[in-house]
C-alpha cells in the first residue's frame, strides 16, 4: 500500500504533553528496522544558575507550517518510512519535553541523519523562543546560530 | 496602506504589544517599515540587527516589499527545539 505524505508526517505545536513512546508507535513500520528518536527536556541548570521553569512561546502557524517543512525534508532527503515532529509550548517544568522527533527508517543510517537535520533545522528556522526563569531573574534565551 | 505586525518575545517587550495596526506608504519595505517601527518604539533597536522578519509566515529579505494586508512578523533570534 501507497502511504500518502500526510500519512507519514505528523507534526504538531501543542500545550499537551508529548507521549514519546506513543509517537515511537506510530512510527514504527513493517519496512523500517530502525526507529529514532530525539527529545529536547528542559535541564535543571544553566552555567551554574537553578531553572525554575522555562516558558516556551511560538508563532503558532507559522511554527507548525515551518515543522511540516522539515519533517517534508526528513521524508524526501533520506529513504525514511515515517516522521513525527511535536514541540511543546507554554510552561515547561524541569525534566518535561519540549520537543520530541521521531523517524523510522529500513536502516539506521538514514535515520541518524534525518533526525540530525531535523534538530538542526528546527533549532534554526522555527518561530519559537524560550525564557528560562531563575531565581534572580528571566531571560530570553538568544541561542548562538 | 495597513499591515498588521505580530512581535514576539523582545520584540514584543521592546514594542509593549504581541499585534498592532499599522499605516505605511504604498511601496515601504520590510527594511523601511523597521525603520517606522523602530523609530516608535526605539526598544527595538538594540536588538534590530538580529531580527529576521517574515511576512505572510514566510521569511523574506529586508528589501521585500510589503502589500496592503500583509502580516509581518518581527521574529528575534530563535530558541525553540
Amino acid at each position: 500500500m501507497v502511504e500518502t505524505q500526510e500519512q507519514r508526517l505528523q507534526v504538531e505545536v501543542t500545550e499537551r504533553g508529548i507521549d514519546v513512546p506513543a509517537l515511537c508507535a506510530w512510527a514504527a513500520d513493517p519496512e523500517a528496522g530502525a526507529v529514532l528518536s530525539f527529545v529536547g527536556t528542559v535541564r535543571a541548570s544553566k552555567e551554574g544558575r537553578r531553572v525554575l521553569r522555562i516558558d516556551y512561546e511560538a508563532y503558532v502557524s507559522m511554527a507548525a507550517r515551518q515543522l511540516g517543512c522539515i519533517g517534508a525534508e526528513m521524508l524526501s532527503q533520506w529513504p525514511t518510512r515515517r516522521v513525527a515532529l511535536l514541540h511543546r509550548v507554554g510552561r515547561l517544568a524541569v525534566g518535561e519535553a519540549s520537543i520530541a522527533i521521531v523517524v523510522s527508517s529500513p536502516h539506521r543510517d538514514a535515520g541518524f541523519a534525518a533526525l540530525r537535520h531535523g534538530i538542526e533545522s528546527v533549532k534554526r528556522r522555527v518561530p519559537i523562543w524560550k525564557k528560562e526563569y531563575f531565581e534572580d531573574g528571566a531571560v530570553w534565551v538568544q541561542e548562538r546560530p | 496602506m495597513r499591515i498588521e505586525v505580530l512581535c514576539f518575545a523582545t520584540a514584543r517587550d521592546a514594542v509593549g504589544a504581541s499585534r498592532l495596526e499599522l499605516e505605511i506608504e504604498e511601496g515601504s519595505t520590510v527594511a523601511s517599515t523597521l525603520a517606522v517601527l523602530a523609530a516608535r518604539h526605539p526598544g527595538l533597536g538594540p536588538g534590530l540587527a538580529s531580527l529576521r522578519c517574515a511576512v505572510n509566515e514566510e521569511f523574506v529579505a529586508a528589501e521585500t516589499r510589503l502589500r496592503p494586508g500583509d502580516i509581518l512578523a518581527l521574529i528575534p533570534p530563535v530558541s525553540g527545539g
